[in-house]
């Protein structure tokens, strides 16, 4: 079903005039603009096969990765902007052109400065002059790829089609119950989190885009950024979160936050007291989406009615040994999940965290076996773990530890070593030197030695 | 380091568990990535602790952002300037 054409806009292509596409600081951006911008920044793209986009407003994302496809050329998806990374994925696909906006490159910006990357300011200085009609795409033409952290350290491609992309939102829609809240109005999004990421790309780029709605080009970092972007938006307003930012929005005391219509949250489980908390002071259904990079959303639920997951439609999931595979409805092939899974019913699961030695920080997937790589990597590390400690409240970000044999090399040092391989979540605090690791004697690190290395770790923090 | 400097010192450490003595802090280092080596989810969790203390938010669209985080030094100034309580 996904190689059906999807137009880029799921607005009514006569009415592209007077539908708004995105607000910035409560001034609409219609979805001609739109267009328009998209076709001029298409001419004006340098002919490499891959775009990186790593632009910070979520509208120039947007623009960026249409103007992508309109030339048929593919866009890479960065996890982060970190030097190592960014020149990993240049070195990997070689015909690449950084592409950034005046949020994340310039001094003192994401994007490291000897990084050469383009603005997409300067791609739209010569506007295009033909007529402008909304696109389509082949349901199997890529949107763009993006990446996980894989086992060996090297960012595993995830290819995501545009009818996957496409079918996935339209069936979040009806998930959301988006349908509902446009009766009262065109529908505005908020995103907290970066387009670049496979939640983000679906939640804040696609949905709207695919379905009429408006999203917020606002940066939204602090809660005070979020509470301003979100009153600069119309009613009904959606804001598409994760636990912590949810969190810290509503700690945030000081904060005016204005009444919402729908949250929706990601990443990792929300806990029904926060969920409860949120839904009484923002005055809106606080909805879970559950979902992996490699399949894209799946599931959702209403955090304070219950535990258990509804599937999308036609999504079907499957038990294959411990491994739950989820295949159909807009997944299309079966993708192996992450996560440990019971199935209760045909469109119903419960969900008893991550498989394996996979980790999830702040939202961001990655293995340990990925990071004991890099770790030990360092010249100067003769042994190296990392280990993830049980988290003391869901919904705070908990830190890594680092344990490292090294004979030259200080914890500073290990740290900067660290931060050019690695993304800034997983850095390990604290980073214990050691003598030596508990190995065994087949060499291996146990699950108990490793228990009791984070008993020592959280006994010698309290004194 | 002034006073205002060692209080907010403190409570940088404290609110991220940081391994030192907040008058080890050089309030000249930067804060964000090398330096302090501070992450955006560490400078969103300070940015909670500060609001509470001080009584004012924090912004993206502030135009002195670039320079509130070059140091610890600069930090305290712009609160030293923007505190309510």
């Amino acid at each position: 079903m996904n190689d059906a054409a999807f137009p880029l806009l799921g607005c009514d292509p006569s009415a592209v005039a007077t539908t708004v596409l995105a607000y910035r600081r409560g001034a609409p951006i219609f979805a001609n603009e739109y267009l328009r911008d998209v076709y001029s920044v298409a001419q004006n793209l340098p002919a490499a096969t891959y775009v990186l986009n790593v632009c910070g407003d979520r509208y120039n994302i947007a623009v960026l990765l249409a103007a992508v496809m309109l030339k048929k050329k593919i866009s890479l998806l960065p996890p982060n902007t970190a030097a190592q990374t960014l020149q990993t994925l240049v070195e990997s696909y070689g015909d690449v052109v950084i592409v950034g906006d005046n949020i994340s490159i310039g001094a003192g910006n994401q994007v490291p400065e000897f990084v050469t990357a383009i603005s997409l300011e300067s791609l739209r200085t010569s506007l295009f002059a033909g007529s402008t009609p909304v696109p389509s795409f082949s349901g199997e033409q890529l949107v763009g790829i993006l990446f996980t952290s894989g086992s060996t350290g090297e960012p595993t491609p995830n290819p995501r089609t545009w009818g996957a992309l496409c079918a996935g939102v339209r069936a979040e829609a009806k998930a959301l119950m988006l349908e509902g809240l446009c009766q009262e109005g065109a529908v505005a999004i908020l995103g907290t989190v970066p387009a670049q990421h496979s939640y983000g790309l679906e939640s804040t780029l696609a949905l709207p885009l695919q379905n009429g709605y408006a999203l917020s080009a606002d940066q939204s970092f602090y809660s005070a950024d979020i509470a301003v972007a979100l009153t600069h938006m119309p009613r009904p307003r959606v804001l598409v979160t994760t636990p912590f930012h949810l969190k810290l929005l509503l700690d945030a005391e000081a904060t005016n936050l204005p009444k919402l219509d729908l949250v929706v949250s990601a990443t990792a489980p929300l806990s029904p007291q926060l969920a409860l908390k949120a839904e009484a002071v923002l005055g809106a259904p606080v909805r879970e989406i559950y979902g992996c990079t490699e399949a894209g959303q799946i599931a959702s639920r209403r955090t304070t009615e219950g535990e258990a997951w509804t599937l999308f439609p036609n999504v079907r999931l499957e038990k294959r040994g411990d491994t739950t595979w989820v295949a159909d409805g807009h997944v299309g092939d079966a993708r192996a999940l992450g996560d440990v899974i019971e199935i209760t019913s045909d469109q119903h699961f419960l969900l008893h965290g991550r498989a394996g030695d996979l980790i999830n920080v702040a939202g961001k997937r990655t293995s340990l076996a990925h990071l004991n790589f890099h770790l030990n990597s360092i010249d100067g590390v003769e042994d190296g773990v990392f280990v993830m400690p049980s988290a003391a409240d869901d919904d705070l970000i908990v830190r890594l530890t680092a344990y490292v044999v090294t004979r030259e090399l200080t914890a500073e040092q290990i740290l900067a070593a660290l931060r050019s391989r690695i993304d800034a979540v997983f850095l390990p605090r604290p980073i214990r030197l050691m003598s030596e690791l508990p190995r065994n004697q087949t060499g291996k690190l146990t699950q108990q030695a490793m228990n009791e290395l984070s008993v020592e770790n959280v006994a010698s923090e309290s004194k | 380091m002034t006073e205002a400097e060692l209080a907010l010192a403190e409570i940088v450490v404290k609110t991220l568990n940081l391994e030192v003595a907040a008058d080890e802090i050089d309030p000249d280092a930067p804060i964000y990535g090398e330096g302090l080596g501070l992450d955006s989810i560490d400078i969103l969790e300070i940015s909670l602790a500060i609001s509470k203390q001080y009584g004012f938010q924090l912004k993206s669209d502030d135009e002195n952002n670039k320079t509130i985080y070059k140091s610890l030094r600069n930090l305290s100034a712009h609160i030293e300037k923007s505190r309510t309580k």
